[in-house]
């Protein structure tokens, strides 16, 4: 209780550092900066004026600072400006935007900066806490560690969703549109919400920055991180199932022509064989072809237990990459998580398509609830038709494991991949992949990890 | 890569440090540097440095701060701050000559902070570089600041090297006239901010004096003693040491050690009426003073006593019955006629050694101030006065039934927990509480003396009675701090000392439980002072020894880096060069000499595979194109035959297409 109480006040000083620290950045130029620090500096060396004259260039700067400060309180641009986003992109990798000012003054405008920003929520104690599980938190000085700071930025910067840059703007002359591109790379997946932007022009002395705050709103949604995966067999089982397709238009049956057959009460009118009819006088109907697939499971366990949020995010990032994986057109992988209540989302064979899916994956959320039973329970019920297995999770216990078990013992193949920061032991990829037993995948080296397990699972089902 | 450097004016850096150089008498140093520095902007010739160089000269610029810093210390104990910033310009310049003398013409942030080192390892792209040389030039300003040389021409050097920076980075957006009304402002914001410091300083310092006043409890003022009686609460003193005392171990003990007397005692106050202090001559060896007319040295104690003076001079506590006083560290002493010693030597820790025998002699007779008693204090003293009966019998059965009183009836405590209203706080301790700690008894039993006829002082100074193996030495702690009465009785003083004795073992009882932490540290201070003022001459001196082998041995380090400005390096040359001669190259010529225009932004595979046909009789473009990257980029991996094959390819596409 004292500890969590402890970690709110602490938050509420980071934040309030961030806010001042945010106020220098945005309002002070880097020749602002520097004057102000030796400012700061002869004031402290100068509070002994029979030691130093500090206290005269003390004054003299401050002096400087005030003067610029006041020069730069007000500013109304005859500007005005409008942004394009893309739909979506992609956490960590690199894109731009576009953004148009124009500048309806009657007077060039020079030497402006742009400011972009994003919708910031700040961390609660509960992220804070949880964060100091994350591997990256570890790799930090005990300093660092102890306080938080870092941690804070880092929270902070991943609410935000993308590091945006100022970006110094060429002239525009009067009654003129410049575009400029700003570089965008997320550094989450889901929702990056743009708020506002912000105009900014020098004072004369070229010390504070004057600001115009525009209402701009605009949102990209950031996909889950992708990595390649190699091709795996998924056509290597002889267990295939009869398809039972309820949402494309040939329902169960395929353009293949297969035979006649007598009619029987209930089917389709326009699969009568009138020529057949005519002749037989007896109705007659065209048999098509069955139509046969091999379906996939892919379940992500949002459960988060013990671990961080960056295991989770590996998770996410892992089901994204199978999604996205090469496999054989007439397959369909169905995507079975819990949020709130379980969703299974289908792609392949024109049912959905990737992006939708991934869509879905963007916004999901982790689980403090223990809910995999409810999934087990789930994927029960249509077991038979599936062909193989893959779950991704973040915790691994023995109610998981006997899951495992359970779908081998069907004769189904399973693949189990587990998000953390633990020691890797390559040789044990190849086992696991055929006992069912979870293969980690670090994510520090989610790239080399899935790289060398998906290979091993796939000469194990060779 | 970030550049965030400032545009100065030409020359400015070099300005800088000579206007530096000039304002606090270091004018050659200053000019040499300055030179240094314009040479590196200027010369052709420039160190390519990377990262780890880099890396390697803030550290070195980090160990030459920590040199100059530690030795400035030795040197100048706490003023060496002031030291260290007219140094500033001297103890970076090894970061400015990074600077200018480098291709980059900018320093790494990572190389400034350590922390940031290992993000960069881990991603270069974070790099981000900043010029150093606009904050040089305000450093230099700065540390100007601290010369005496030409005091009233700082200001003026100092907002010219100023201005510089500002007109450096004037934007066109205002004109010309706009930023110098703007300059105009700032100076006559800064007159008014001049006269507004120096009245606020005025104000500032009287409350700060008094301020200080209030907490003078460390540092003995021999005019005034503030007492802690009516006070509050429980009384806590820390477990510093104080006072240090190299002595035999077969000394008796307590030894009292006397720091200063007072005369007049007002509403928790004690302080001395006309405190003449006057100067001890050395004997001749000029390290020796007498403390007594005629000192009796024989069969006197002696010991070696660091105490630590926090500023030049100081009241220094002396044992009791002090008959001289030798130390090299003295350079003068005074007495007053109350007893105190204020002796003059640099601030810090410092070290003497006292002759003293076991009685108290002073030689100054008493004074009609010892007998007084404030008109507050008349009823109550007079009323226990008759309780005890001091009007009858001699000084000395006064002394006794005052000691016996006080034993008998009275308990040691360092809390108090209130007043009544309408009493002073010595009535309440005489007459109702009967507990306090030993300012209380120090101060009753002086007025009791004062009521009986006997001339009485109020004493402070130090009991040392714990001896720390750790130091080798008897200590005292500041919560040892004691204070006791002095009597003038058959012509001499005498300590009357009626606190109870389990004062001691009270204290000791309060200890922090990090004191063992405290002496650690505080032994550890203790000794490098100690090695500090022996040994500081002689390795300052050495130390010097050392700098020019060591910058010969960078110059040789660095010698390889050398290059020319716009020079590319083997590897760039060997890069650039390589495969230039590819036919290839004849064809995209050939293309663009017949009006096909390489627009930019295209590579050279998509120019040609939109221009050119894809195949040749067995000719194909694709491959021919693969041979030219490989010969252009990866040579080694072409064979004889294939270089043919693209020669033979290049040449058959070109003939077609001279056609």
């Amino acid at each position: 209780m004292i500890g969590r109480w402890l970690t709110q006040r602490k938050l509420r000083s980071f934040k309030g550092v961030s806010r001042v620290s945010l106020w220098f950045e945005a309002r002070l130029t880097n020749l602002g900066r520097i004057i102000f620090s030796t400012a700061f500096a002869a004031a402290v060396f100068g509070i002994d004026p029979n030691q130093t004259f500090a206290l005269q260039l003390a004054a003299g700067l401050f002096s400087i600072l005030t003067v610029a400060l006041l020069l730069s309180i007000r500013w109304r641009p005859n500007i005005t400006v409008s942004r394009i986003v893309p739909d979506t992109v992609t956490v960590e990798h690199p894109t731009s935007y576009s953004v148009s000012i124009r500048n309806y003054g009657s007077k060039p405008e020079a030497d402006l900066v742009l400011a972009d920003f994003l919708k910031t929520k700040y961390p609660v104690a509960v992220d804070f806490m949880r964060a100091s599980r994350s591997h990256r938190d570890r790799n930090v000085n005990w300093f660092d560690r102890v306080v938080g700071f870092p941690r804070w930025l880092a929270l902070v910067r991943r609410s935000r969703g993308a590091r945006l840059e100022a970006l110094n703007l060429p002239a525009i002359p009067p009654h003129t549109t410049i575009n400029v591109t700003l570089p965008l790379r997320a550094l989450r997946r889901g929702k990056l919400v743009f708020t506002h932007l912000e105009l900014r022009r020098p004072d004369p002395l070229g010390i504070f920055l004057a600001t115009h705050r525009i209402a701009c709103y605009g949102e990209v949604v950031s996909l889950p991180k992708r990595y390649p995966t190699p091709r795996l067999d998924w056509h290597s089982h002889r267990h295939f199932h009869r398809g039972g397709l309820t949402q494309i238009t040939t329902v169960g049956d395929s353009e293949e022509f297969v035979g006649l057959r007598e009619y029987r009460p209930g089917d389709p009118l326009r699969h009568i064989h009138w020529r057949s009819f005519a002749k037989r006088g007896s109705p007659v109907v065209k048999e098509h072809q069955d139509e046969y697939f091999d379906r996939h499971a892919l379940l992500i366990d949002t459960f988060l237990g013990d671990s961080s949020d960056t295991d989770f995010e590996t998770a996410v990032s892992i089901a994204a990459s199978f999604i996205l994986c090469e496999r054989p057109t007439d397959s369909i992988l169905d995507l079975v998580f819990i949020d709130r209540k379980v969703w299974r989302l289908t792609t392949g064979r024109g049912l959905s398509n990737n992006r939708q899916v991934l869509l879905q994956l963007a916004e999901l959320n982790p689980s403090t609830t223990d809910n995999f039973d409810q999934l087990a329970d789930y994927l029960r019920r249509y077991l038979e038709r599936l062909a193989s297995v893959i779950i991704v999770a973040t915790t691994w216990d023995g109610a998981r494991q006997t899951f495992v078990n359970e779908l081998q013992q069907k004769n189904l193949r399973c693949l189990v991949l587990r998000a953390c920061e633990a020691p890797h032991i390559p040789s044990d990829t190849h086992a696991n992949a055929q006992g069912g037993h979870p293969n980690t995948v670090r994510p520090s080296c989610v790239a080399q990890d899935i790289a060398r397990i998906t290979i091993a699972a796939g000469r194990a089902v060779r | 890569m970030t550049n965030v450097g400032l545009r100065l004016p030409v020359l400015w850096v070099g300005l800088s440090l000579a206007s530096w150089g000039w304002l606090t008498s270091n004018l050659l140093i200053g000019l040499m540097l300055a030179v240094i520095a314009e040479i590196g902007n200027y010369s052709p010739l420039k160190w390519e440095f990377d990262s780890k160089h880099f890396y390697r000269v803030a550290d070195l610029n980090s160990l030459l701060f920590a040199v100059i810093a530690i030795y400035q210390f030795n040197e100048h104990s706490i003023y060496a701050i002031y030291e260290i910033l007219a140094l500033l310009p001297v103890c970076i310049f090894p970061l400015l000559v990074a600077e200018r003398f480098t291709t980059t013409g900018a320093l790494p942030l990572s190389a400034l902070f350590l922390s940031l080192r290992k993000r960069v390892q881990i991603d270069p792209a974070q790099e981000e570089y900043v010029g150093v040389a606009g904050p040089y030039v305000l450093t230099c300003a700065l540390a100007a600041s601290t010369g005496e040389a030409h005091p009233s021409l700082y200001l003026p050097s100092a907002l010219v090297l100023v201005g510089g920076v500002l007109i450096g980075q004037r934007t066109r957006r205002y004109k010309l006239l706009t930023w110098v009304a703007a300059v105009g402002a700032a100076a006559s914001v800064a007159l008014i901010y001049q006269a507004g410091i120096s009245f606020a300083q005025r104000h500032l310092e009287s409350s700060f004096a008094y301020w200080v006043n209030q907490f003078d409890w460390f540092q003995t003022d021999p005019n005034r003693a503030r007492t802690a009686i009516g006070s509050i609460g429980r009384l806590k003193l820390s477990d510093q040491i104080r006072v240090r005392l190299f002595a035999p171990l077969s000394i008796p003990l307590p030894v009292v050690m006397h720091e200063a007397s007072y005369s007049d005692f007002n509403l928790g106050t004690w302080s001395v009426r006309d405190n003449r202090f006057t100067v001890v001559d050395p004997l001749p060896n000029g390290v020796v003073w007498n403390l007594e007319p005629k000192p009796e040295l024989s069969g006197a104690r002696r010991g070696r006593i660091i105490v630590t003076h926090s500023r030049d001079v100081e009241v220094t506590p002396l044992p009791y019955g002090s008959q001289q006083l030798a130390g090299d560290e003295v350079i003068e002493l005074q007495r007053s006629q109350y007893g105190a010693a204020l002796v003059e030597a640099l601030p810090g820790q410092f070290e003497y050694s006292v002759s003293w025998q076991s009685e108290y002699r002073n030689h100054l007779a008493p004074t009609p101030f010892d007998l007084s008693i404030a008109d507050n204090y008349l009823a109550v003293i007079g009323k226990v006065a008759q309780e005890i009966d001091l009007h009858d019998g001699t000084p000395l059965e006064a002394v006794e039934r005052i000691s016996k009183f006080f034993a008998e009836q009275f308990k040691y405590s360092l809390i108090q927990r209130g007043f009544y209203p309408g009493r002073t706080p010595l009535s309440q301790f005489l007459l109702d509480n009967r507990q306090g700690h030993c300012e209380y008894f120090a101060t009753a039993t002086t007025l009791l003396l004062r009521s009986a006829g006997i001339p009485a002082r109020y004493a402070v100074g130090y009991v040392v009675d714990e001896y720390s193996t750790f130091e080798g030495a008897f200590v005292a702690r500041a919560r040892d701090a004691h204070s006791w009465a002095e009597a003038y009785v058959d012509g001499r003083w005498i300590v009357v000392d009626t606190t109870p004795g389990e004062w001691s073992e009270l204290e000791q009882a309060n200890a922090s439980n990090w004191q063992v932490v405290q002496d650690t540290w505080s032994w550890l201070t203790n000794r490098y002072s100690r090695f500090s003022r022996t040994d500081r001459g002689s390795i300052s001196d050495s130390l010097i020894w050392f700098v020019p082998p060591l910058v010969i041995l960078l110059i040789w380090r660095l010698r390889k880096q050398v290059r020319k400005v716009g020079e590319t390096t083997t590897l760039e040359r060997a890069m650039a060069h390589q495969g230039v001669d590819s036919e290839l190259y004849e064809l995209t010529t050939l293309l663009q000499n017949q009006g096909v225009q390489l627009s930019s932004g295209d590579t050279l595979a998509g120019f040609l595979e939109c221009n050119v046909e894809a195949k040749i009789g067995e000719i194909r473009l694709r491959r021919i194109v693969e041979l030219h990257y490989r010969y252009r980029f990866a040579a080694q991996s072409l064979s004889v035959s294939e270089r043919s094959e693209l020669r033979d390819g290049s040449k058959a596409f070109c003939a077609h297409y001279r056609r």
